[in-house]
């Protein structure tokens, strides 16, 4: 029992807030053992105020606590996961900030950001009743996520890394607005079948802080609905997101071998995301785990699937081992396992990726500010290397200056590109639901005993299955415009870096871009796009698919709750007369091409907001490159001028150079190219 | 006409029937066994829903085989009988006695070189107190409508709603799905597709004990889903109830041994290791060292006889002082279970009607019968069948109550009403009339006159469609029996 400090109410042992007036309950005073740890927890806070973050975690972390902890590589060659010197970075800072360049100081600040944390999101997937919300529960020792045997969750709830424990609803119609913030019974009324059945309450996402260890690494845990199963419209939307999740725990139980549909389940999803581990759940209740395991992972094997890992757990003997302090009990539980699996398989490699991304942004930014300095540096060693080193400069800055304006070849080319797009989404939206609804006719004609809710499940889910197809149309076009235009701004960035290669050796631009693109290549379509605008410190994130997510800016809710024309029609619909079965088959039919249509009209409105969303992104981030471009040519030949008239020493401070190199040997650290002495 | 006269005057009908039938005469003597013999349940349902196992549970012994043989593929009928027999009945020839073996978890015996696809059925003798108003026909795996199996299942069970069934009522055992599920109905795809919707169908939400892993309130979880499954239009229409049901623990708990029960005490009152931390899980369970008479061997047999959650119950129940004999135990279990209330619900919607389901069914046979013959013996039977059912208002009310189950009549917020007055909760009159069932004969009296006043307001309505207006009709005619001095 857990005496709440608030108000003084008893609490269930695993509660994290108090029944009554929603304090946080502090598990560590109640029951942990000695010499086991709890995880890390906020302290008891009143009913009212703010809870100070806890303090320092306890000195020896439980086995799952563990994860992830930095494990220094190196052994293993390639890039390291362990924590990057920030000290130069911090020195780059601070040069920006002094030399009036705070366009680089802002980038280097979120750079610094993304070099101490990496945020990896796995998504939780599974079919109805697997343990998914219980696992998600289970991984971070806390009832967040809402687990019940009967009520399904039905929105996506992310778990990550907060001070203290906050709750925020996000809801259709509010976009734009600051999600609501909520209390943990919330996420219960609005995230499961309890209080929102259907999610008649258009809840999008829930969003919870809890101030957990194994989540600090940037590890956000995203639970998803399993209502409908795998083939359903959610099923097909879970999908989709895996796109931008950086790992999946794909949830099955031990009671059974993987069955047909999860199997190609994973196909889709591991095209879409191929870091995924298949976990078996409630390993407690059955003494036959690891025969299922073992024939899981000959399915998977033959259906070419075998880079999936596979661990079974039970989050009921994890959850009881970290509130008894039973370790024994906690290696019994598989989380161990499913910890270091999530660690290596997931984390490393996106941290990897995330620290590879930083890496790249820090060399260009390490070029930009080392361009002045050694531009400088060439004009005081002779008045022809001076002259010579402004005219290559002034000319550089005047092919930028050409880019950025708005009759420049890479703005008409995405205008027009763009507007062929528009048109061409059109014609296919139109394909699209021509072929939806003769696809829809002639299930009906088929079908002679179609139960009108399952048929409303299939029109559905057939339905988000195309719009989805449409929209990575966009996704995949919109990429294919900015590659084009990448290709003309890298040959830019190329030859004002050839122009400056003689002066800064430390930082070649190009070198760098071919080491990159060789690893982007292998991650799939989306992670080949360029990255966003704000993300020159953001990693991952992708300029395109950021602005097409799937998950963020479909009108999903909408469309899952676009009521189906009064077809919810009481019965199952069994009759043996043709004339009867005739006249609820042309019921049907009506029904469901006014369902199309209206999908049609949603998504056409959307197309269009989208494909303008996404012709603004493209624009301003090229725009922004190239600006912070020719500032940095600008002050270069305004260095290499006052350099052309002074003593070399005073224009550049010998630590400004060693910064400039220090940042330069991170970068390349960084994306694993060799570091030159 | 009361049930007693309508059997009498179906009992003549066979008795007219079997002269004039000529080479088809010989199938009249099995129709009045029929008549005679107990109510025939099938069990149907998805592979893997534990059919066997409930079928056990309601025998009361281990007769169905659980594994996955040639034998889960065929259909079998479980029946009382004053010797134990098996015989293999092909769908053409003689009947074939088979050799069988009782093992500890079923009756064992293989078809001895016989095709699965040759044989109609296998009849199984079996001296069984349950078996005695109760003939359990245990169906395989209905999986997909093209499937061979599940086609046997359906021959079995009847072409149509009113063909010459084999069966009398349907349980359909159901596993947890979510409803908006594409395979949501599977366990009855294929009465959709060609039984038509059923009177005589129950609902039972199987392996209820494995929902919410085992923990003690599973039973209350499983309760839940199968209220959200009876509100629930689709399965509504199909069933008149859904009822949760834990097999494995109704079969350990109707096959109890006393070693068993003893083996479970000897859990119960534990030293070392406690009893709760042997129940954490099954490897625990499995594996932990304890004194001599519970060997790993032993635990594991009473985890495959009673899953973990079984075997928490009876350690709770033992430990608790709540049961102190194996008979107790076996009790609470049952009790627990939740085959008491489906053995209750067979007995209230199936037995109570037994004799007007059979004695429907059996018209059904001579109808088709007649109809083959032809002929004016063949028109005279059927006029006669059409006379029997006109006059027998009990098999109007089965019909009109499937029409409405079914969606073929829309009453509107009166349905709920109407389909207690045709019997859908009961054959019983204070069931029918919403009554308390200590209702002195002159409150049904009055009840019932009540009602037909209301009703007759209705039948007025000139909106009322041709079939609606026959449903209301038969309504006022029901409330009229129930009005009628006994």
């Amino acid at each position: 029992m857990k005496v709440c400090p608030g108000c003084a109410v008893t609490n269930d042992d695993a509660s994290v807030e108090c029944r009554s007036c929603g304090a946080v309950l502090d598990a560590a005073a109640s029951s942990a053992a000695p010499g086991f740890p709890p995880p890390v927890m906020a302290p008891p806070r009143a009913p009212v105020g703010v809870p100070p973050m806890a303090p320092a975690p306890t000195p020896v972390a439980p086995a799952t606590a563990a994860l992830p902890p930095p494990i220094p590589s190196g052994s293993s060659g390639g890039p390291a996961t362990a924590p990057p010197p920030l000290a130069p970075v911090t020195a780059a800072i601070e040069l920006a900030e002094r030399s009036g360049r705070t366009d680089l100081a802002v980038r280097l600040r979120s750079n610094r950001d993304q070099l101490e944390c990496t945020s990896v999101t796995v998504a939780v997937v599974g079919e109805f009743k697997k343990g998914k919300s219980s696992l998600v529960n289970a991984l971070v020792n806390a009832e967040l996520c809402p687990a019940d045997p009967v009520d399904a969750t039905v929105a996506p709830i992310a778990v990550k890394f907060g001070e203290e424990l906050g709750v925020r609803i996000a809801r259709a119609g509010d976009e734009g607005a600051p999600a609501a913030a909520a209390g943990l019974v919330d996420v219960v009324r609005y995230g499961s079948e309890a209080g929102n059945e259907g999610n008649h309450l258009g809840v999008i996402r829930i969003d919870i802080t809890v101030p957990r260890r194994i989540l600090e690494s940037g590890l956000v845990l995203l639970d998803t609905p399993g209502v409908g199963g795998l083939e359903s419209a959610t099923g097909v939307l879970n999908l989709a997101a895996l796109e931008q999740a950086s790992g999946v725990l794909f949830v099955t139980d031990c009671s059974q071998e993987l069955t047909a549909p999860e199997l190609a389940y994973l196909r889709a999803a591991s095209e879409r995301c191929p870091a995924i581990i298949c976990v078996m759940t409630k390993l407690d209740l059955h003494l036959t785990a690891p025969d299922m395991a073992a024939r899981n992972r000959r399915h998977l094997a033959e259906a070419g699937l075998d880079g999936i890992e596979v661990v079974a757990v039970s989050s009921a003997l994890h959850l009881l081992a970290m509130t008894t302090g039973d370790l024994v009990l906690d290696r019994e539980s598989g989380f161990g396992m499913l910890a270091d699996a999530l660690h290596t398989m997931i984390w490393q490699p996106a941290r990897r990726r995330g620290l590879a991304d930083a890496g790249e942004d820090l060399a260009e930014l390490a070029g930009h500010l080392s361009l002045p300095i050694e531009a400088a540096q060439r004009a005081t060693d002779s008045e022809q290397a001076a002259s010579e080193t402004i005219a290559a400069l002034t000319e550089a800055r005047d092919r930028v200056r050409q880019f950025r304006g708005s009759s420049a070849w890479w703005q008409r080319r995405l205008t027009e590109g763009m507007e062929e797009l528009a048109k061409d989404l059109g014609r296919d939206l139109d394909a699209t639901m021509t072929g939806l609804a003769a696809t829809v006719d002639r299930r009906i004609d088929d079908d002679e005993a179609i139960d009108d809710l399952v048929f409303e499940g299939w029109v559905r889910k057939v339905a988000i299955e195309r719009v989805v197809v449409h929209y990575e149309m966009i996704g995949r076009r919109a990429a294919a415009l900015v590659d084009e235009i990448d290709q003309q701004f890298h040959t830019l960035d190329r030859a004002a870096a050839l122009e400056i290669e003689a002066v800064v050796p430390t930082a070649r631009l190009a070198d760098v871009r071919v080491n990159a693109d060789q690893r982007l290549l292998s991650d799939g379509v989306a992670r080949r796009m360029v990255r966003s605008p704000r993300g020159y410190g953001g990693g991952g994130m992708v300029l395109v698919s950021s602005a097409v997510g799937i998950a963020t800016t479909l009108p999903w809710i909408p469309l899952l709750a676009l009521p189906f024309a009064g077809l919810l029609a009481r019965r199952a619909y069994v009759d043996d007369r043709d004339r009867r079965r005739d006249a609820h088959q042309d019921d049907l039919k009506r029904q469901a091409a006014m369902y199309v249509d209206e999908i049609a009209g949603i998504i056409a409105d959307d197309t269009g907001l989208t494909v303008e969303r996404v012709h603004r992104q493209i624009r301003d981030h090229y725009a922004a490159r190239a600006e912070q471009l020719e500032r940095t040519l600008q002050q270069s030949i305004v260095s290499a001028e006052r350099a052309r008239a002074a003593e070399p020493s005073r224009v550049v401070p010998p630590g400004d150079r060693a910064t400039v190199v220090d940042v330069a040997s991170t970068a390349r650290l960084l994306v694993g190219a060799p570091v030159p002495s | 006409m009361s049930t007693e006269t309508l059997m009498a005057s179906v009992r003549e009908l066979l008795d007219a029937a079997e002269p004039v039938l000529g080479e088809r005469a010989n199938r009249i003597a099995p129709l009045r066994d029929r008549l005679d013999g107990p109510l025939r349940v099938a069990i149907a349902g998805k592979v893997k829903a534990g059919k066997s196992t409930l079928l056990n549970a309601l025998v009361g012994e281990r007769v169905a085989p659980t594994d996955a043989g040639e034998r889960t593929r065929i259909v079998t009928r479980y029946r009382n009988s004053h010797v134990y027999r098996v015989t293999a009945v092909p769908w053409a020839g003689e009947p074939v006695e088979l050799r069988f073996r009782r093992t500890e978890r079923d009756l064992d015996f293989t078809l001895e070189g016989h095709r699965a696809d040759d044989i109609h059925y296998v009849d199984v003798e079996w001296p069984a107190g349950r078996l005695r108003d109760l003939e359990l026909i245990d169906t395989p795996g209905l999986a997909s409508v093209s499937d061979d199996v599940s086609r046997r299942t359906r021959r079995f069970l009847g072409a149509d709603e009113d063909g010459p069934g084999g069966a009398d009522a349907v349980v359909y055992l159901m596993r947890h799905l979510h409803p908006t599920d594409v395979s949501f109905l599977e366990a009855f795809r294929d009465n959709i597709a060609t039984l038509g919707a059923s009177v005589n169908a129950i609902g039972v939400l199987s392996r209820a004990d494995e929902i919410g892993s085992a923990r003690p309130n599973a039973m209350v979880a499983a309760e839940r889903i199968a209220a959200r499954y009876r509100a629930d239009p689709r399965i509504n229409g199909l069933c008149q109830v859904v009822i949760p049901v834990a097999g494995l623990i109704a079969e350990g708990a109707t096959t109890l041994r006393q070693d068993e029960a003893d083996a479970l005490r000897a859990i119960a009152l534990l030293d070392v290791p406690a009893p709760a931390d042997l129940l954490v899980s099954v490897q625990r369970f499995t594996t932990l060292p304890a004194p001599p008479g519970l060997e790993p061997d032993v635990r594991a047999r009473l985890l495959d006889r009673f899953g973990l959650f079984g075997v928490r119950l009876a350690v709770e129940l033992i430990g608790d002082g709540r049961v102190n004999s194996a008979a107790e135990l076996a009790d609470a279990l049952e009790l627990t279970s939740g085959i008491h209330e489906l053995r209750h619900v067979l007995r209230g919607h199936f037995a109570s009607r037994a004799a007007v389901l059979k004695a429907r069914s059996t018209l059904a046979t001579v109808w088709a019968l007649a109809d083959q013959h032809g002929g004016p013996d063949g028109r005279r039977l059927r006029e006669r069948i059409r006379d029997i059912e006109l006059a027998a208002h009990e098999l109007v009310e089965i019909r009109l109550l499937s029409q409405l189950r079914r969606g073929a009549i829309e009453l509107g917020p009166a349905e709920p009403e109407a389909r207690r007055i045709l019997g859908d909760d009961g054959a019983d009159p204070t069931i029918r009339l919403g009554l308390t069932d200590v209702a002195a004969p002159d409150e049904v009296r009055s009840a019932a006159i009540d009602t037909i006043a209301r009703w007759r307001i209705t039948a007025q309505d000139p909106l009322l469609g041709r079939a609606a207006r026959e449903l209301v009709e038969g309504v006022v005619r029901s409330c009229e029996a129930l009005a009628a001095p006994t």
